[in-house]
């Protein structure tokens, strides 16, 4: 810890994340205005004092819709990498570590997964299971397991032949203490990479399904949905596309900085 | 070859599997073709008429099987929406995404791997901190965020292309690069960053490796080394990791298809799961579903290629 | 060594033919605006190439341009002659009399025939396995007698409609393409089929042959945007040269860049808060009566369309002259005390929740949804809005009938009244919003059974006034409709139906 303390790049990341983090949870007990407030006469007003990031198309203010945003694009993201990753590590590591049949068979319905678009799945659960936060974190959650699994499992592959696991297993070491504690570490660069990706892809993901009508329902705020909102606003309220799009590579940039440093 | 027979044909397999869960999540999802196509000035009577022309009043199972059955025999049947036969519609469609995301692999590979070999050769140095820094910020930019500025920027700013001006490949090749390459760089953006960042770890890292010092200790000059051995060996887990970027950036493509208004593969997998149109929809997977199985199966065997250990 | 030099040689290689790839595509980059090649952006695909077969508005408005009925609409709503020359009406409506128009060519240079006509109206009226037409209306049809000598069709019907006239826009296409309508279509229209390329583009050219007015710009390309967002750009950039309904904030933004010019006209569409009459609380004329009474019009207007658009009370909007009845807009003047009270009355003192559920591919519906939900807090009325896809909405809202309220817009497939009206018939198939009202069903019969013109326009009036006093829905307004042409050319005019007339457009 001390080490990554003294990296440039991790406090650099830690100090991005905590804010992005302390912003966030701010925005639970205090907005400088109700972000569903409409007022006409504030249609896109520019960037004031009063509404340092501007009003859109409501006349809403775009700073506290932000502030609210974070925590729906926080929840939705988090939720759905912490899904995937997890479902991704232990089929990945499990597949790649003891391969055959076992391999070949749970391989194939990742690939399955894999193919199918995580739209039509959204879809399905939404039909299912209604509308909804959780839908749609479920949805993404399992769309993206493959892509993590794939990443996992062939690091497994290229590490359980290499001659640190093969004097752990002469030592005595189990099969789970030689997955988890032996070459997972050595999978984390990789796993690290595919977690910071996965989390933009979900960002991403939250805004194309709200385009759909699954997930949040306005008039509440996500950072996606104000993104792809605001598209077609552009010229008039440039903010309103920019402020979102910066808070989330804030946010990205921030969870990334401090990965690279902690393999580095 | 054995190991290409049984992916092969356990990608058959995974294909039907597919399809069936994907027939089986339209007949879970509301929504009704023949109603998607007459809309709000529909009669009862006229639905129920399409109904019956599009064959949808038979049970699931017929449905499915009558599908598998014409797949089999080399048909993929007619789109609901187009009225015309699904391959003729997915062979243009397929072919816009796979140039797109092949120019866009492209790009990756040629900046990525000079930039990378760069950067470890002068590992620490001031390009290479910079390098590394614009890497991290690039990371992090949404490709749907990329594609409005780039749009904004090379489109409305210089105009030095035109935003939705696509033009077929059959018609104008050149003209076709041309407007393809932008939304191929949007696309390739997040990956060059991870690309570079991963060969120039591989490359690190084999360099620190025993028969790198004594290749060195023989008297072999730094540069030769780098290429002869090291960047070749480097380039055993990048394989696996530039087919899956293949496979990534196909599904890359596809969201960028959106925000150039590029008539690919995902605008017509994303409108006709919209307009219920079954056929397109299983023909799209199916596709997805054998470039993600051929991907896996080239970069196994450029694994066994490049590996002289796991060759023998 | 040897390894070396080839990786080398491949990157460079790779790398030259890249760039000679691109900078061959910089000098054949090309600009949009040439004098005899138009492109028009539509924003769905085509459906059918066959006329008779296409159901979507956003295909009929494009194929207008290619084919012609024996009568056509212009732009004042008025039907005019087509492939017809002339029309006669006999015994009060039940047989109409057509002379064929002389010379009258179809795009391959063959003369349309009185058995083309007699083809095509045929084509339209063979029942389905469901036992209806292809054009509902053509049940009516008893026979077509056609009369080669005298180039005379005559049209009998069983039972007699005024009306009638207005369906026969339809299609008059060759019966010799009869197996390649849907791929290689052939019609009267100013323009003829080029090429069509699904997903992508429809490209034809201008008939030198047509019989009226040839249109002015001889290659039209109609370019498939779908998704607005890149509809600015690509304007600018110069992909398209004209877009019609583009979004209000687009219109703004593109009004003020020198080379476009943005028109103003309707979109031809009741929009409205349709409430489901057959559950509660809208079974409940009261309440629905305080939702009109709490919504704020020109406020959602202000919101939504930059304070464009028409105001309206009931199902019919303002291109419909003969029909519309400007004073009913104002029927139900913003009055919050009003719309409170009228709750109290009704037993919901202490406030009513229902949902919303709007197709989230239409913007300005569901941006009116969020203002309607804003609006009705203030009367203590909690509206949470349900998006959902459109195929959803198709099914589940508007076939089913399973939601409380939607907001969407209705629009008319013909110059009828009853286009819009006939759904509100208690048992109206299509009747999504349930309403059921004894006085209505009377009107509307005695003005489909009345030959008299006057008679039937009053009966028409008296539905539109029942809907609006009953508040079957809350009435919003005809969206405005805002057109975008690149300067430099003139011409366009606004239809009261979904059309859009490229042939009258020139370049100045």
């Amino acid at each position: 810890m001390k080490r990554l303390l003294k990296s440039k790049s991790f406090r650099a990341g830690l100090v991005i994340t905590v804010i992005m983090v302390l912003v966030t949870v701010a925005g639970y007990f205090f907005s400088p205005y109700d972000p569903e407030y409409m007022d006409l006469s504030l249609k896109f007003a520019g960037v004031s004092p009063g509404h340092i990031m501007g009003c859109d198309n409501f006349g809403r203010d775009i700073f506290s819709r932000v502030l609210c945003g974070c925590r729906t694009t926080l929840l939705v993201a988090t939720g759905t990498v912490l899904i995937g990753c997890v479902g991704g590590v232990i089929v990945g590591s499990l597949t790649g570590y003891f391969g055959g049949v076992f391999d070949t068979v749970v391989m194939r319905i990742n690939d399955v997964i894999f193919a199918f678009p995580a739209v039509l799945i959204a879809l399905v659960f939404a039909s299912l299971f209604g509308n909804g936060e959780a839908t749609m974190i479920l949805a993404l959650g399992i769309a993206f397991i493959p892509s993590f699994a794939r990443m996992v499992r062939s690091e497994f592959i290229r590490n359980r032949s290499l001659d640190y696991v093969e004097s752990a297993r002469l030592q005595g070491a189990g099969n789970v203490r030689i997955i988890f504690a032996h070459i997972l570490p050595n999978a984390w660069p990789v796993l690290l990479q595919s977690v910071i990706i996965g989390f933009n892809n979900a960002v991403l993901a939250e805004a194309g399904l709200s385009y759909l009508g699954i997930g949040v329902q306005p008039p509440k705020a996500s950072l996606g949905r104000m993104l792809s909102d605001a598209q077609s606003y552009i010229r008039i309220s440039p903010g309103y596309a920019l402020f979102p799009g910066l808070v989330i590579i804030l946010m990205v940039l921030g969870l990334g900085l401090m990965g690279r440093s902690s393999y580095e | 070859m054995k190991s290409v027979l049984k992916k092969f044909l356990s990608m058959f397999i995974t294909l039907f599997v597919v399809s069936f869960l994907a027939f089986a999540a339209f007949a879970v999802i509301p929504g009704d073709p023949a109603l998607m196509r007459l809309k709000t000035n529909a009669t009862p009577e006229a639905v129920e008429a399409l109904r019956h022309s599009y064959g949808l009043d038979r049970p699931f199972l017929t449905r499915y099987f009558s599908w598998v059955s014409g797949l089999l025999m080399g048909d993929m049947g007619t789109s609901y929406t187009y009225s015309a036969p699904v391959s003729e519609i997915i062979r243009s469609k397929l072919m816009v995404t796979l140039y797109l995301t092949a120019l866009a692999f492209v790009i990756m590979t040629l900046i990525s791997i000079p930039v990378a070999v760069h950067c470890a050769k002068n590992d620490g140095g001031l390009t290479d901190r910079v390098i590394s820094a614009v890497n991290q910020v690039f990371m992090s930019v949404p490709p749907f965020f990329a594609g409005i500025i780039i749009t904004y920027i090379f489109g409305i700013g210089l105009r030095i292309f035109v935003p939705g001006g696509y033009v077929p490949f059959e018609d104008d090749p050149a003209g076709f690069i041309y407007y393809m390459f932008f939304p191929a760089f949007a696309v390739a953006i997040p990956k060059i960053a991870v690309s570079v960042r991963l060969l120039k770890s591989t490359i690190m890292k084999e360099s620190k490796k025993d028969y790198v010092r004594t290749a060195y200790s023989r008297g072999e000059r730094g540069n030769t080394v780098l290429y002869r051995h090291v960047i070749w060996n480097a380039m055993i887990p990048a394989v696996t990791f530039y087919a899956m970027q293949f496979v990534d950036m196909i599904a890359g493509s596809i969201i960028t298809e959106q925000v150039f208004s590029i008539p690919g593969l995902g605008r017509i997998l994303l409108t006709s799961i919209e307009g219920r149109d079954y056929p397109v929809v299983l023909a799209v997977l199916m596709c997805v579903a054998v470039a993600a199985v051929i991907a896996d199966t080239v970069s196994d065997l450029g694994v066994i290629a490049l590996d002289p250990r796991i060759r023998e | 060594m040897k390894k070396e030099t080839v990786l080398k040689r491949a990157v460079s290689c790779l790398l030259a033919v890249t760039l000679t790839a691109a900078l061959c595509g910089c000098a054949g980059g090309k600009k949009g605006g040439n004098s005899d090649k138009f492109t028009v952006g539509i924003p769905q695909d085509i459906d059918s190439l066959d006329p008779h077969d296409a159901v979507a508005a956003g295909t009929k408005e494009v194929l207008f341009n290619l084919f012609e009925g024996l009568l056509k609409p212009d732009s004042e709503g008025n039907l005019i002659p087509a492939v017809a020359q002339e029309m006669q009406e006999k015994e009060n409506g039940k047989v109409y009399e057509f002379t064929l128009r002389s010379g009258i060519k179809f795009h391959d240079g063959s003369p349309v025939t009185v058995d083309d006509v007699a083809y095509s109206l045929n084509k339209c009226s063979a029942t389905g396995p469901d036992g209806t037409p292809l054009v509902p209306e053509f049940a009516n049809i008893s026979k077509v007698e056609t009369d080669e000598a005298s180039s005379l069709i005559t049209i009998t019907l069983k039972q007699a409609d005024t009306d009638f006239p207005a369906y026969l826009t339809c299609a008059i296409t060759p019966e010799a393409n009869k197996d390649k309508e849907d791929t290689a279509p052939i019609g009267t229209g100013p323009y003829k089929f080029v090429s069509y390329t699904p997903q992508d583009r429809l490209v034809v050219r201008r008939f030198d042959d047509y019989w009226g007015t040839k249109a002015n710009i001889e290659n039209v390309t109609f370019k498939i945007v779908p998704g607005t967002d890149t509809l600015v750009t690509d304007l600018e950039g110069g992909s398209i040269d004209m877009f019609a309904r583009v979004l209000s904030e687009q219109a703004r933004t593109l009004s003020e860049n020198p080379e476009f010019q943005v028109l103003e006209g309707t979109m031809n569409l009741v929009q409205a808060l349709y409430l489901n009459n057959g559950r509660e609380p809208f079974k409940n004329e009261k309440v629905r009566q305080a939702i009109c009474y709490a919504v704020n019009r020109q406020e959602i207007l202000d919101y939504v369309s930059d304070g464009k658009g028409t105001i309206i009370g009931s199902s019919m909007y303002p291109s419909f002259k003969k029909y519309y009845m400007p004073e009913l807009s104002d029927r139900y003047a913003t009055d919050v005390e009003k719309a409170k009270s009228l709750l109290a009355e009704a037993g919901f003192s202490n406030g009513v929740s229902f949902t919303i559920t709007v197709p989230s591919n239409y913007t300005q519906h569901v941006d009116t949804a969020l203002v309607i939900s804003r609006q009705l807090k203030e009367v203590g009325i909690n509206a949470e809005i349900k998006e959902v896809e459109w195929g959803t909405w198709l099914s589940d809202v508007y076939t089913a009938r399973n939601f409380d309220a939607t907001v969407i817009g209705v629009d008319a497939s013909n110059l009828t009244a009853s286009a819009l009206l006939s759904r509100f018939e208690s048992k109206a198939s299509n009747n999504f919003i349930n309403f059921s009202d004894a006085a209505y069903d009377e009107n509307y019969r005695k003005a489909m059974n009345e030959t008299d013109d006057a008679a039937r326009t009053e009966s028409f009036k008296e539905c539109e006034r029942i809907l609006s006093d009953r508040a079957a829905n809350v009435y919003i307004q005809d969206l405005p409709e805002f057109v975008v042409i690149r300067k430099g050319y003139s011409g366009y005019r606004f239809y009261p139906l979904y059309v859009q007339d490229i042939s009258l457009i020139s370049r100045d």
